[in-house]
């Protein structure tokens, strides 16, 4: 039975939207049997990135937030491998298999409107990480397969879904608890220089510890490069 | 008389939303599937936007800035990318090849139009 609600005004896109990802996971497991059969061909990596992108793409319109965590993280080992700062072995193309059919059960899980567990393809996401250069996420505290949301196209400019964990060389957090009897956590953050390559967005990260409670933010630019060197 | 603007996407669903957010404030819309197609649109209408994504088969949103940029009726047109991509690579490189500017997916439908009337006058 279809978790689509018909009063949803996004209901045509999303429908159109579970179309495409059918067709696009018909191709992306064909690429992939391809690159198993010795297909060498740039664009055939290429052409599986695509796929990913556009399914990463269209479950954060729809804010369809825990297909979006795991493409996110598909599709930055995906630019990885078609940039070749990966290697395409027959490990790699075993773990793309995996985490195709990961892939189509979130859509499942997304058109069905059904949660999923916790550690639902915690195994491959702990493998993207290693080969992202990132620290293993911790379990998620909740998850909800899907948002219903009848809102407009999308509810914000950018990607819905914050990374777990972004690539940081040091994550230090100390608590304290004021007079106030409120808790005080001070959180050192470094993020590594490739966290915008992976696809990561640190200020999300902030906005959701934001919404934890009163935030103060102090920035330590003493290493950003001058405008000029940026340009 | 409406402005045209031409929305190019590979993703059925992303041409669907474009469109349907540009229909409804009275824009006309011309689709195209990649930059070749969009090229081969641009060759046969008069646009006075063009709309595109990065990464599509054939021919990118890059290049498709590219060859518009590069000669014919529409080198002067405005043109703006709705990518999810938000690297300052890509972004330079978009705004190396002449795009206008740069809309990240998923795009919130009141602030594409303000960018829209503001870049179609």
């Amino acid at each position: 039975m279809s978790g689509m609600d018909p009063n949803d005004p996004m209901a045509q896109f999303k429908a159109t939207f579970f179309e495409e990802c059918a067709e696009l996971t018909a191709d992306l497991e064909q690429r992939l049997t391809d690159i198993e059969d010795g297909d060498s061909d740039p664009e055939t990596i290429n052409a599986v990135f695509r796929a990913v992108h556009s399914i990463k793409a269209g479950g954060g319109a729809f804010q369809f937030n825990d297909l979006v965590n795991f493409t996110q993280k598909f599709e930055a080992v995906l630019d990885d491998l078609r940039s070749d700062r990966l290697e395409l072995t027959p490990d790699i193309v075993e773990l793309l298999f995996r985490a195709t059919d990961i892939q189509s059960d979130l859509i499942a899980a997304a058109q069905e409107g059904e949660a999923v567990s916790a550690d639902f393809g915690a195994d491959v996401l702990a493998r993207f990480d290693e080969l992202l250069g990132a620290p293993a996420a911790p379990p998620k505290p909740a998850v909800s397969a899907a948002s219903s949301s009848s809102a407009a196209p999308a509810s914000t400019s950018a990607p819905t879904a914050a990374p777990a964990v972004a690539p940081a060389s040091a994550e230090t957090a100390s608590n304290s608890t004021a007079d106030d009897g409120l808790k005080k956590y001070r959180i050192r953050f470094q993020p590594k220089q490739e966290l915008f390559r992976h696809a990561n967005e640190p200020l999300l990260l902030l906005r959701e510890l934001a919404g934890l409670g009163d935030m103060a933010v102090e920035v330590d630019h003493s290493r950003l490069p001058g405008i000029r060197e940026m340009e | 008389m409406s402005k045209t603007i031409l929305a190019v996407d590979d993703s059925k669903t992303m041409r669907d939303m474009v469109s349907f957010t540009l229909k409804g404030a009275g824009y006309s819309v011309l689709l195209a599937e990649d930059g070749v197609d969009a090229l081969n649109v641009l060759g046969g209408n008069s646009v006075d936007l063009i709309i595109t994504d990065i990464n599509m088969p054939n021919m990118n949103g890059i290049e498709l800035v590219r060859q518009v940029r590069g000669g014919g009726s529409h080198r002067a047109t405005p043109i703006l990318i709705l990518t999810t991509e938000s690297g300052q690579e890509q972004k330079q490189a978009g705004r190396d090849a002449g795009a206008t500017g740069w809309i990240v997916k998923p795009f919130v439908p009141e602030k594409l139009l303000q960018v829209v009337a503001k870049v179609c006058g």
